[in-house]
């Protein structure tokens, strides 16, 4: 696959997916993506890092982007800390997984201007007139749905409610949590009205949902997007995928997120040295050897396979590509997905397919527990019959308030006009989300030789 | 029954007791006559409560459990709970032990668990049946198979609280305290003292003061979980498992096998997790009752005199503190540390990430759930307006807890709502008492203003109180942005340390003694 623009953020590379009619694949995607600056230009190493800026409305109105690899080793640093208690055995279930709730700091939603801006949208596709800039608004004004290829939004009698003074008095509230991509089905707006319906049903709502809670609604949500972020990070994670000019520059990019990952580590693991280490390595491109050397005069050095730290150490590194391969830095879906890709593509050789279409049944990725899909205190995975009889819906989750939740609502203001807030707090972080990371392996790619490789591959 | 119904009915009886809940008290007296193993009416009301207890034991006493796997079998929970997903079986470790009624430290990390009631179906928003019944094991470290990796007491006292369907209150019932066979059951009357009711096998009840310390870590005599917030510090969760390489053995080995399995036999976990939002529920159900039970519930039996200290003893959670959580830094630093979270909540302020240098604070003491849910309780009974609530916080926007600004207004509320019983007039008279302080309690002009506009004000969204926010969020945005800067330098970490410091040592003079809720702080 032709390098794409890395420079750029989820966000930007997965809008010709929304712009162009659903479900044409990888390849359009791929094709759409053509105007991707130079690799040099685009993907520069740590010393272009600290003077790049991230523009465009998101940073408005999300967390901060680290701005060198040396800070976004804390970010992954932390995101990795949050699932390390799951590694092992997602590696056995060659899987990935990650938790719905978006990260401290993304800001809450406005269902009308988000609404708005899609009829707006529709209505520019309509007369062919919709530009990038159209697109980019409906983003920037309904990310706030969520942003971890998990919505989730506070309904009641079926309609999206985005404040207390939308309820009726004493009605029930429920936050529903889809993974159905943005893209998940040919007929997107048929089907997911049809699964709105669906939950009209006693054991679901009982009443019928407005679609757009039903479906995800942000272009970065979709399948396009997630099988670009795995393909890129598979590109980019050696430079024995690239070519030509591309090829110098993976290579440099890899030895300096690795040395990065050494540098912050032994940073973090001895506060005397915090200080020296950090300014030798925070915005430096320690691909020069010069500087690396100044590093190892400090006492680090890159972690040798089989030494106590190397799988933490490579963990670390291979999510610093993940900025390098498009992702969204601060976000927890990106960076596991980008790290486990780019270890297993890089040290493994594996390969990766396009994720799977709806035809296959695959809609989005499902929603999980920490353990044997136990999902929150009050949540239930929605009963949806497509022919045998209703059975779990594994892409949508309906999280009940209790009574006196929803009592709460009538004097504790905390969550009085930002009901999505609500849904955040009470149920997300406890949501988790699963990509079937191994089901898109191409068949006998990997190689075992590295004890990595044989745990990624279960062994 | 209400505690007070029951002990006009049954009279009061000295009886001699020793040690507390968790203590091996010793309260009944042994040598009342034998009897058959049958209750009489009088003895079944004062023994059992209307809860999960008394529907299993009233009418078969002698299948009073002996062991915690008897325990398990006859009311289901545990190991033999019904789901496959989770035996709903918590476990904490802490170096210490309570065997005695207190704390006392180990020199080994010892496994405690939380067992609860076994909830079938779990997607029920309300979790009644996981909360409606609780177990706590503890260890001993002296325990006959301690040495060999099972410190867990199964046999000897199992401590258990139900909810009672009529009162909305736990009753606290110990098993096997006395001797194998025994049941107990301990009360809070309405002057505030513990009494118990106690039943050997075949013997009649006694009833008397009770030496057990149920009360002294259920300080209100509701659910307690410590550290009730993610990393839930010490707690097997999804931060922390038990390792791989554990030494356990035996039942205790199989019993925290079950929070998560070290070898990964069972893919069965309970994690702290779910546990917290269980245990949000209990607390939220103990304080305002069942909604379709009127009068039942923790504010309710407290404000109608069956629970003692009536109304300013609820006013403690809302101008002080009755009881304490703890809160760990993991991937941010708990924003208490910098500011009042009400106060402050919509500023714009968020808890900062953790300097990964020098992750701190550890199990730093913060407002409680059951303060901040009593509060809520009297707001739904409209003793207190939302901006009241509001201009209380705001009196200390600093300290959520241990403000002696703030506590310093409990002495005044409790004289102001004094003959006072609407739930209007009491809002009033809270408003005056505060208002009366706010020129010396509070100096800086924008928070003064907002709290002026908050005391004239019937809701949050007028817009005198909206103007007045505005400023204020300014400034205190500004002020706490500089102060998490302090995390960037070493100073400015100490700094924030002895914040930390000052706040545990005020929990230790809180809960003076072993015998008290204080978990190991260090």
């Amino acid at each position: 696959m032709a390098l794409k623009d890395c420079s750029t953020t989820r966000r930007v590379r997965t809008l010709p997916g929304m712009l162009l009619p659903s479900g044409r694949g990888l390849a359009s995607l791929a094709l759409a993506c053509s105007i991707a600056l130079p690799f040099a230009q685009g993907c520069g190493s740590s010393s272009d890092d600290a003077s790049s800026v991230q523009t465009g409305d998101e940073d408005d109105v999300i967390p901060e982007v680290a701005k060198t690899l040396y800070d976004q080793a804390q970010v992954c640093s932390e995101i990795l800390k949050r699932h390390e208690v799951v590694r092992s055995v997602d590696l056995k279930d060659g899987s990935i997984r990650w938790n719905c709730g978006d990260v401290p700091g993304v800001t809450t939603l406005d269902v009308k201007a988000c609404q708005d801006a899609q009829a707006d949208l529709r209505a520019k596709k309509k007369a062919g007139t919709a530009k990038q800039v159209d697109a980019d608004n409906v983003n920037r004004l309904c990310q706030g749905f969520g942003q971890e290829y998990c919505e989730y939004t506070a309904i009641s009698g079926g309609k999206i409610v985005s404040k207390l003074a939308d309820v009726p008095p004493n009605a029930p509230i429920q936050c529903l949590f889809t993974s159905v991509f943005t893209d998940a089905f040919p007929d997107q707006g048929a089907q997911a009205a049809k699964l709105g319906q669906a939950l009209a049903s006693k054991e679901n709502v009982g009443v019928a949902v407005d679609p757009t809670a039903v479906a995800m609604q942000v272009g970065f949500n979709s399948r396009g997007a997630a099988t670009a972020l795995i393909s890129d990070c598979h590109d980019n994670s050696s430079d024995g995928y690239q070519t030509g000019s591309n090829q110098a520059a993976i290579k440099k990019a890899l030895l300096d997120e690795s040395r990065q990952a050494a540098c912050w580590l032994a940073a973090t693991a001895d506060p005397a040295k915090q200080t020296k280490l950090r300014a030798a390595c925070r915005g430096r491109d320690l691909s020069v050897d010069s500087r690396w050397a100044k590093v190892t005069a400090l006492g680090v050095d890159v972690a040798k396979a089989g030494s106590p730290t190397y799988e933490k150490e490579r963990d670390l590194a291979a999510c610093l590509a993940a900025k390098r391969s498009g992702g969204v830095t601060w976000r927890n879906s990106d960076n596991m997905i980008c790290a486990r890709v780019t270890r297993a593509a890089g040290e493994c050789s594996c390969g990766y397919a396009p994720l799977p279409e709806a035809s296959a049944g695959f809609v989005g990725f499902t929603f999980t527990g920490w353990t044997i899909d136990q999902l929150p205190v009050g949540c239930r995975y929605a009963k949806i019959d497509s022919g045998k009889g209703p059975a779990p819906y594994k892409n949508l989750v309906i999280c009940e308030l209790s009574a006196t939740e929803r009592s709460d609502l009538e004097v504790d203001d905390t969550y009085t006009v930002d009901l999505q807030a609500l849904c955040h707090d009470k149920f997300s972080r406890e949501i988790v989300m699963q990509a079937p990371i191994r089901a898109v392996e191409k068949a006998g790619s990997c190689k075992t030789d590295a004890a990595f490789c044989k745990s990624y591959e279960g062994q | 029954m209400r505690a007070g119904a029951l002990l006009a009915a049954l009279g009061v009886a000295a009886v001699a007791a020793a040690a507390g809940c968790g203590g091996g008290g010793d309260g009944g007296d042994a040598s009342a006559p034998d009897t058959a193993d049958e209750l009489d009416v009088a003895e079944s009301q004062a023994l059992f409560g209307d809860d999960r207890v008394g529907a299993v034991l009233r009418k078969k006493p002698a299948a009073a459990p002996r062991t915690f796997a008897e325990l398990e079998a006859l009311f289901g929970i545990g190991r033999a709970c019904v789901r496959t997903d989770s035996k709903e079986i918590y476990v904490v470790e802490e170096a210490a032990t309570r065997v005695k009624g207190s704390r006392t430290e180990t020199q080994t990390i010892l496994p405690r668990a939380v067992v609860t009631g076994c909830n079938p179906n779990p997607s029920d928003a309300n979790a009644r049946a996981s909360f409606s019944l609780m177990a706590a094991l503890i260890s001993d470290p002296g325990a006959p198979g301690a040495a060999k990796g099972d410190p867990m007491i199964v046999g000897e006292r199992l401590e258990v609280m139900a909810l009672d369907d009529k009162t909305g209150l736990y009753n606290f019932y110990v098993f096997g305290a006395d001797a194998p066979g025994s049941i107990k059951r301990v009360q809070r009357a309405p002057d505030g003292k513990p009494r118990e009711y106690s039943r050997l096998p075949k013997k009649k009840m006694t009833q008397g003061p009770t030496g057990e310390a149920c009360f002294t870590c259920h300080a209100n005599g509701g659910p307690l979980m410590n550290e009730m917030t993610d990393p839930w510090s010490n707690w097997v969760s999804t931060r922390k498992e038990l390792p791989k390489e554990t030494t356990l053995s035996g039942e205790t080995r199989s019993i925290v096998a079950e929070a998560k399995s070290p070898d990964g036999s069972s893919a069965r976990s309970s994690l702290s997790n779910a546990l917290e939002k269980t245990m949000e529920s209990a607390i939220a159900v103990w304080v305002e009752g069942d909604p379709a039970v009127p009068e039942t519930g923790h504010v309710k039996e407290t404000l109608a005199g069956f629970q003692p200290g009536g109304l300013p003893r609820l006013l403690e959670s809302v101008f002080c503190q009755t009881e304490i959580n703890y809160k760990t830094a993991f991937d941010t630093v708990p924003i208490e540390l910098f500011a009042e979270p009400d106060a402050v909540k919509a500023a714009g302020v968020t808890a900062p990430l953790v300097n990964p240098v020098d992750v701190f604070p550890s199990l730093m003491p913060v407002r409680s759930e059951m303060d901040r849910r009593i509060q809520i309780g009297l707001q739904k009974l409209g003793y207190l307006s939302p901006p009241l609530v509001l201009a209380v916080r705001l009196v200390d926007d600093v300290n959520d807890v241990f403000s002696s600004s703030r506590c310093s207004l409990q002495a005044d509320a409790a004289v102001a709502v004094a003959g006072k019983t609407a739930p209007a007039d009491v809002d009033a008279a809270l408003r005056d008492a505060v208002a009366k302080k706010v020129d010396a309690l509070i100096t800086d002009a924008p928070r003064k203003a907002y709290v002026n506009a908050l005391l004239g004000a019937k809701a949050t969204t007028e817009p005198a109180v909206v103007s007045a926010r505005t400023a204020y969020f300014t400034a205190v945005k500004a002020r706490v942005e500089a102060d998490i800067k302090l995390l960037d330098t070493a100073a400015g970490r100490a700094k924030l340390k002895d914040r930390a410091k000052a706040r545990k040592l005020a929990a230790v003079m809180m809960f003076p003694g072993d015998a008290s809720p204080l978990p190991v702080l260090e």
